[in-house]
Formats: C-alpha cells, sequence, structure tokens
C-alpha cells in the first residue's frame, strides 16, 4: 500500500516533466544528432538556435521551474505533515513503552 | 533522534535552493543545450537509486549476520530503503526518457543504459514479489535479506559496467567531442547541491518510513498482547 502511495507521488511529478518538453520542439533535429555531427566533425553551424529560438526558452525556463517548486511545495508539505502527525503518534505511544 | 530528524529537515531548503538553481544559475551545456537541465534532477535520482539499494544491501547483511537478534528491525529498514530505491529507479527511467524524447525524438530506444536500468528494476519487483508471497512466512525476513543481497551484487554490473561496455548514446561520452563530461564551476555545484538535496530527500523519508514501521510494530505487538 505505501509503495503504492510512492508511486502516485512518482506519477505526481510526471507533468511537470512533460512540461519540459515544448510542443513546438518536436519536429527539430535531434541534439544528439547534432552532438554526432561535432564528434564526426561536421559543421553544427546549421543547427545553431536562430535569435527567435533563443529567446523562447527563457519563459519555458520560468514556467517548468513554476510546476517544478509546486510539485515539490506539495510534496514537502505532505512531508511536513506526515512527520508530525507521526511524532504526535510516537509522543502517545511512548508512555505505553 | 532529534539530530536525525534536525538533519533531514534541511531538505525543505536544500531542494528549492537546488530547483532555482538548476534553472537560473547553472548555464546551459555547449552541445545539449537548456536540455542538460535535466542533468540536475536525473543525476541525483539515479545516484539515490542506487544509494538506496547499497543502504538496503548493507542492512540486509548487518541482519542475517546479527545472530543474537539485536537489530531485528533492519529487514524491514532494508525492505524501506529498496521501495524507495524502487520508487527512485522509475523516476530515474521518467527523467531519462523525458531527455530522450527531447534529444533522440524517442521515448525508448533500447539503448544499453536504458535496457541495464529495466534489468535493475525488475529485480527489484521480483524482491517485492517475493516479500509479498512469503506475508506470513516466518523467514521472510532472511530469505528477503539473502535476495537483496545479490541483488545489491548485480548492482555494479547493471549501473555501471554494461553501459560502458557496450556503445551508447547516453550524453556522458557525447557531451564533449572529447568524450568527457565538461561541467564549469556553477554547473558542478548546482550538481552537487542537488545531488546533497535529494540524498537528504532520501535519508528523510527512510526516517519517516522506519518511524512509520516501528509505530506498526509496536501496535501489533500491543495488539497481541491483550489477545
Amino acid at each position: 500500500m505505501r509503495l503504492i502511495n510512492i508511486l502516485s507521488c512518482a506519477v505526481l511529478l510526471l507533468p511537470a516533466a512533460g512540461a519540459a518538453i515544448p510542443a513546438d520542439r518536436a519536429g527539430e533535429p535531434s541534439v544528439t544528432q547534432s552532438a554526432a555531427q561535432v564528434l564526426h566533425g561536421q559543421d553544427m553551424q546549421k543547427n545553431a538556435p536562430s535569435t527567435e529560438q533563443k529567446q523562447e526558452p527563457s519563459t519555458t525556463l520560468y514556467q517548468v521551474m513554476g510546476v517544478v517548486l509546486f510539485i515539490w511545495i506539495g510534496l514537502a508539505v505532505f512531508l511536513f505533515r506526515l512527520d508530525r502527525r507521526v511524532a504526535r503518534l510516537e509522543n502517545r505511544a511512548q508512555p505505553k513503552q | 533522534m532529534k539530530a536525525i530528524s534536525a538533519a533531514v529537515k534541511s531538505v525543505y531548503i536544500l531542494m528549492p535552493a537546488a530547483i532555482v538553481m538548476a534553472f537560473l544559475w547553472a548555464p546551459p551545456a555547449q552541445v545539449l543545450g537548456d536540455s542538460s537541465r535535466i542533468m540536475y534532477f536525473h543525476v541525483p535520482i539515479a545516484w539515490v537509486s542506487i544509494l538506496a539499494f547499497i543502504v538496503s544491501g548493507i542492512a540486509s547483511i548487518l541482519f542475517l549476520a546479527d545472530r543474537k537478534g539485536s537489530f531485528a528491525r533492519l529487514d524491514g529498514i532494508a525492505y524501506n530503503s529498496a521501495e524507495i530505491g524502487l520508487v527512485f529507479t522509475v523516476l530515474t527511467v521518467i527523467t531519462g526518457s523525458i531527455w530522450a524524447r527531447i534529444s533522440w525524438g524517442v521515448f525508448w530506444n533500447w539503448d544499453p543504459r536504458e535496457t541495464s536500468i529495466v534489468i535493475i528494476l525488475l529485480i527489484y519487483i521480483a524482491y517485492f514479489s517475493i516479500q509479498g508471497a512469503m506475508a506470513h512466512n516466518d523467514n521472510r525476513g532472511r530469505i528477503g535479506s539473502a535476495y537483496l543481497i545479490l541483488a545489491m551484487i548485480t548492482l555494479p554490473f547493471f549501473a555501471f559496467l554494461v553501459p560502458r561496455i557496450y556503445p551508447s548514446l547516453h550524453p556522458d561520452p557525447i557531451i564533449n567531442a572529447d568524450r568527457t563530461i565538461f561541467l564549469d564551476d556553477r554547473m558542478r555545484s548546482t550538481l552537487a547541491v542537488a545531488i546533497v538535496s535529494f540524498t537528504v530527500f532520501y535519508c528523510n523519508i527512510l526516517h519517516i518510513m522506519n518511524r512509520m514501521m516501528k509505530l506498526q510494530n509496536h501496535i501489533e505487538e500491543n495488539r497481541h498482547e491483550a489477545d
């Protein structure tokens, strides 16, 4: 059961991860292809991002960071509340021990 | 115990700092661009999964070596750590697949690194199947511990050796043309902060899970006494 709870937390991270892929980048040549061209000494200039593309990631980066921070806040609140509840139960169980 | 609790709570400061550093402070890698930022999450998550499996293996060794039964809870700690390790391995696969989609154009292409992590996943899923099947077996702890030790022995082969023996598209050989990973100071320090944050995060979860397990055992003991 606990494993399922943790896995559901993991699934919660998926939307943030998905947000990291800008939809308009799907058709671009892959970065690995560029890396392979560098390795094989080919010209990398033709794959250099245009000015338009260079400006685009800045807003995407803030969006992705916002989503990741939002998920982290959710996880942190969950952990903090769980920790407090466990501490309360420990205090209640202690005199009996 | 209070010192451990206080130390693991530092994750509430460390993790946001790591997230902000990863997105705003660290520069993008030369060849991989902004997609390289996933490294600040993927690498620490992968590190935590390996650490969790090593901790579960070591706890299992101590549990089997302890003939007097002074550390009876060690099999439970090994179980909890393996559980966290499994979740972090799934997260490693997810973050790696996202990077593969951006970089290779597909989520999955059976790269040696991907194949080896799937094998690790299967090995540990089998452990939980065994544990589930032996819920009422008195030797559950010992059999599970022996399995975790064997699983830990296979880890270096699947996590480190296999991806280095077979040609792989994993970025460690392709970040730079000289086939070495180059990280400048800001990237290096961001990665270090992220690794520390995720390690403390793992310790925090393990600490809470162990306390919950102790409480559960306590409740069950009281119930048996009442019966």
